[in-house]
């Protein structure tokens, strides 16, 4: 699993995804603007399966390339990967 | 009636199309072609039979339960007439399985009601500007006056003037993005009056009776609840209801070639040549063989895909794209060396083998209709790294089910199919299984089988390699022609696995245990991965040239079922 995602690394997420999507659009990652969706930098339906692909990996949580559609910005996917992760672990304590 | 049973009673009512005084036979079909007709005495047949009952869930009055079934019903239809096949069967069987998917009680019944009515629903999706990329559709279906206003254009689309209902592919929301297009379903009885306007034909190369038109729509209103399922969710829809159709396709287009093969085999056997006949030449029977090896695989592929979509629906994405591209492109080379067979005669529009060059036409759209290849192959290369992390060499295979046609299956469960298959792959799996399921001492012919499953998996170890780490650039619509390659190596893979794992599970049929043809399917497939001309074993091409002479003098399908015909050979 990634490091901690919250607290002062809060931002840690935000920036590897937007450093990812910036290899799949192929532009530099300081040109990603965290609220305008990621369709617009031709993220496109193809593309968005392989990045979730990598942050399932990177997370070790089970998405659905869907996810990116419905939040479809860094900001917005940002806080439902945290919403994701946070409820995985609660399962894996309870476990 | 068991699907058995109505594949028997739809061969009876179609009757021996060889058969020259036949109401429905080949002469018939073809006077239609040429006057570019949808043939209207095969319509009336398939009408009594109650083909698109085969369409729809039994929940909702229908007879849909197997997907693997309803592939050899279509054979025989698509054995006699493509255009029946289409412009009857397969463009109301896309449309439905858009509403199975994803529409909710009452969108439903009124299809299955129109469907058992034997009433006609096209699915329009195409629109000139953008071919296969779906995502610019424009044609809009956006809220207003109380319901929805329809504006725009959907060109070469089947039955679109002559139905009764149109599923559209809309967009309803003007924001770019995954989230914007919806299916709606527009039913013709009640439109307002000049709200639609339809377009001049389409005229084509092949499929000449289907009736490809176009509409125009300007601010035509429908009612607000004419959405299937939740608004803005249409590309997934699509991405997942189109793995049942894209495998089905290809899976009952086999039938085009069983009559292909069926006709090259007759005329080989009539034609006199240098003292005998053409059949008595070596390389006319190979080539015969090569077509019947090629059925067989192809045959194998679309049904265990078929039962793949009941029993594995999340790896399914991956798995319809591969059937599609790999069946269109063995099949279309497939006829291709067969109308050599026929030399002039499949050059010819009327007469014993006229049939052929209608067949040859109408086959061509399974490479390009309902997804280009290449879009196929783009739906698995974004997958390839996950495959190849997650499942390549772990996976446990897939069940016994999938291989077997007497297995149980549960019903289609539309609900599961998945837009990408989560690195999931059992199927090649199997490969393995092959391996530790055949010893090294046995005999001759289960050497080579071990033989050839080690060639597929040494393919699958090399993909393994190669994919894991596949560059995100070569995973996007900017891949080169070399990550391209990989899809469709990939795709030879599972093709292999799916004839292997057949054999396996079948030990204990006469025709499928016995593993000639299994070696010819697979040597063949090898073949075309190494890029050489396949030859295979002399005994193996002999058994399957007596079982091919068999099965024409009988009537028999060249398919994995050898199931029994309407007439038998000329
Ligand atoms: C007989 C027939 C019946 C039809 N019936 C219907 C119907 O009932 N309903 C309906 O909606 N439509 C129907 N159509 C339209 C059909 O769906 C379209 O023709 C089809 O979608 C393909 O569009 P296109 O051939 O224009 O391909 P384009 O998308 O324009 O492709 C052009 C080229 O680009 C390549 N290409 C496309 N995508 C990719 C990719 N991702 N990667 C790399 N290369 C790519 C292709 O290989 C091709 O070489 C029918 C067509 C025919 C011929």
């Amino acid at each position: 699993m990634a490091e901690p995602l919250t607290g002062e690394s809060a931002d840690v997420l935000r920036t590897w995804l937007a450093e990812r999507i910036a290899v799949f659009v192929r532009r530099p990652a300081a040109e990603i603007d965290h609220d305008v969706p990621l369709g617009e930098y031709g993220l496109d339906s193809i593309a968005a399966v392989g990045f979730i692909a990598e942050v399932e990996d990177h997370l070790d949580l089970v998405l659905d390339p869907t996810v990116l559609w419905d939040h479809p910005t860094v900001n917005e996917l940002d806080a439902v990967l945290r919403e994701r992760i946070a409820s995985a672990s609660d399962v894996d304590e309870s476990a | 009636m068991n699907a058995r049973g109505r594949m028997e009673k739809l061969e009876q009512s179609l009757g021996d199309p060889a058969d020259p005084g036949s109401p429905l036979g080949f002469a018939a079909i073809l006077a239609a072609d040429e006057r570019a007709e949808m043939f209207a005495e095969g319509e009336r047949a398939l009408d009594a039979y109650g083909l698109n009952a085969e369409f729809v869930p039994p929940e909702y009055g229908g007879r849909l339960t197997r997907l693997d079934d309803l592939a050899e019903i279509m054979q025989s239809v698509y054995r006699r007439d493509p255009c029946l096949g289409l412009g009857y069967g397969t463009s109301s069987f896309i449309a439905a399985v858009n509403v199975w998917t994803s529409a909710d009680d009452e969108h439903r019944r009124t299809v299955a009601g129109l469907l058992l009515g034997n009433r006609r629903v096209a699915s329009a999706y195409h629109e000139l500007a953008h071919g296969n990329d779906m995502g610019r559709t424009e044609f809009e279906a956006m809220p207003g006056r109380g319901g929805l206003v329809l504006n725009g254009r959907k060109e070469v689309v089947t039955n679109i003037q002559r139905a009764d209902a149109l599923v559209m592919f809309a967009r309803t929301d003007r924001r770019q993005g995954s989230r914007s297009h919806s299916q709606i379903l527009v039913e013709k009885e009640g439109l307002a009056e000049g709200g639609l306007r339809y377009l001049p034909r389409f005229p084509s190369v092949g499929m000449r009776g289907v009736q490809l038109g176009g509409v125009e729509f300007r601010d035509c209103l429908i009612p607000g609840d004419s959405v299937l399922g939740t608004a803005g969710h249409g590309l997934e829809v699509a991405m997942r209801s189109f793995q049942i159709t894209r495998t089905l396709l290809p899976a009952m287009m086999v039938g085009i070639l069983d009559t292909g093969l069926r006709t090259a085999v007759g005329h080989a056997l009539s034609r006199r040549l240098y003292g005998g006949v053409a059949a008595d030449l070596p390389e006319v029977r190979s080539t015969l063989v090569g077509a019947f090896a090629d059925l067989l695989a192809c045959d194998c592929f679309g049904l265990v895909c078929a039962r793949a979509l009941h029993l594995l629906p999340r790896q399914t994405s991956v798995l319809a794209a591969a059937a599609k591209y790999a069946m269109s492109g063995v099949m279309s080379e497939a006829m291709h060396r067969l109308s050599i067979v026929l030399g002039a005669q499949s050059y010819l529009r009327e007469g014993e083998n006229g049939i052929f060059q209608k067949l040859m036409r109408d086959l061509l759209p399974v490479g390009f209709g309902h997804a280009a290849r290449a879009a196929c192959q783009m739906t698995i290369l974004p997958q390839l790294p996950m495959l190849a992390r997650r499942s390549w060499s772990t996976a446990d295979p897939a069940p016994a089910g999938l291989f077997r046609q007497d297995a149980d299956l549960p019903p289609v469960p539309f609900a599961q199919l998945s837009v990408t298959a989560g690195g999931q792959d059992s199927l090649s799996a199997g490969l393995a299984g092959v391996l530790e399921a055949t010893s090294a001492g046995a005999d001759r012919d289960e050497r080579r089988v071990r033989d050839l499953a080690g060639r597929f998996l040494a393919e699958l170890r090399e993909l393994t390699e190669t994919c894991a780490d596949l560059p995100p650039g070569e995973r996007t619509f900017a891949a080169g022609s070399d990550a391209y390659d990989l899809a469709s190596r990939y795709t030879a893979v599972l093709m292999a696995a799916a004839c292997l794992e057949t054999w396996r599970h079948n030990r204990d049929d006469p025709f499928l245990g016995n593993p000639a043809w299994l070696i010819a399917a697979l040597g063949r497939h090898a073949g075309r991965l190494d890029g050489r001309t396949p030859e295979l074993p002399e005994d193996v091409e002999k058994t399957l040239y007596a079982e091919l002479l068999d099965r024409h003098e009988k009537g028999v399908s060249f398919g994995l079922s050898s199931r029994r015909f309407a007439g038998g050979s000329r």
